[in-house]
């Protein structure tokens, strides 16, 4: 029978590359014997693993804010361009229950924890702006 | 990024660092001969800084998972990329190798693993690279070597094969895989020098 060489070629390079029956312990002692600072590279691989981490969670972060923002918008539309007039006949829709149950209560807990003087725009925008940001989570 | 691929990194980072490590000294040596893999590559790099520059690449997102495929086989194909492009600087600006690299010039090859280039393989070559591990000091005469290495030859594929071919235990294969894995840089030198010195 004739062999097929370019096949068993292609077999040879894959079973000496192969790694997939190999322990970490299996990978240390190898690259140990080959003269490798198994221990300084780790030291480094993990620096570099760790600080990629932090950088992928706090971009996850910033998205899930931006996504909340951008779910505030939609429900309430640009809470940043309306007049004081129009937050309060907002906010008394919410309160009136036309955005469901779930923002009516969360607003009427928003009056209940004002105690004393009148609620400014700047309150009225940002507990509108939390509750329609609630809603979307 | 995806949350489950960023798990699997950290849960597995020891492994998966030195399977890269592992694989990017392999691929110095026979692919392109760099010093055997185990000290520097060209342009003072060494295989720790490719393998730390991949992993980087992806977790600052120079470079993206692409979830179909697994993780270590995407690390492993951008190892594979970043030192192709290592030796492209080099023949680019012809930058010197180090001076005891005399078997280490660049070459082009399509394929990972020994770096066959297949696109200029003749049928006679293919042959030849089994007879030039049978050649190697650390592999002529070896009995339980010579029965690997017919075992390939005649289709099998993977350890289990080759100890059902040769009646060796599994264990004893992968004792004689690490010595076939020595030799193959010697070899690998040797095959890409020239064929006017082949048998």
């Amino acid at each position: 029978m004739s062999k097929n060489y370019k096949q068993a070629v292609r077999n040879l390079e894959t079973w000496l590359a192969d790694d997939s029956q190999m322990s970490l312990d299996d990978l240390r002692k190898e690259l140990a014997a080959e003269g490798v600072d198994v221990n300084a590279f780790l030291g480094r691989f993990g620096a570099v693993v760790r600080k990629g981490i932090q950088h992928q969670l706090k971009k996850t972060a910033q998205e899930e804010r931006e996504q909340a923002k951008q779910s505030a918008r939609q429900l309430f539309g640009d809470l940043r361009t309306r007049t004081r007039k129009e937050l309060e006949e907002l906010f008394d829709r919410v309160r009136n229950g036309l955005y469901g149950e779930e923002l009516k209560q969360a607003a009427l807990a928003r009056c209940r924890n004002h105690v004393g003087s009148e609620v400014s725009e700047a309150e009225l925008r940002s507990w509108l702006d939390d509750i329609s940001a609630a809603s979307g989570e | 990024m995806k949350s489950d691929q960023l798990e699997y990194l950290k849960s597995h980072q020891q492994e998966v660092g030195l399977k890269l490590l592992r694989h990017a000294r392999w691929l110095a040596a026979t692919k392109y001969g760099w010093n055997g893999g185990t000290k520097s590559l060209p342009l003072g790099k060494d295989p720790e800084d490719i393998v730390c520059a991949v992993v980087d690449d992806y977790l600052n997102d120079v470079r993206h998972f692409n979830p179909r495929h697994g993780i270590e086989v995407q690390l492993k194909r951008a190892l594979s990329s970043k030192l192709w492009a290592l030796h492209r600087r080099v023949e680019a600006h012809a930058v010197p190798l180090e001076p005891e690299s005399d078997d280490c010039a660049p070459r082009e090859y399509a394929a990972d693993g020994l770096g066959v280039d297949e696109t200029v393989m003749m049928e006679h070559d293919w042959k030849v690279l089994f007879e030039l591990f049978r050649e190697e000091p650390d592999v002529k005469g070896d009995e339980e070597l010579e029965l690997v290495l017919m075992a390939i030859e005649d289709g099998a594929e993977k350890a289990p094969d080759i100890a059902d071919q040769t009646g060796m235990s599994v264990e004893r294969i992968y004792e004689l895989k690490k010595k076939l894995r020595k030799a193959a840089p010697k070899v690998m030198a040797k095959f890409h020098k020239g064929a006017e010195t082949l048998p």
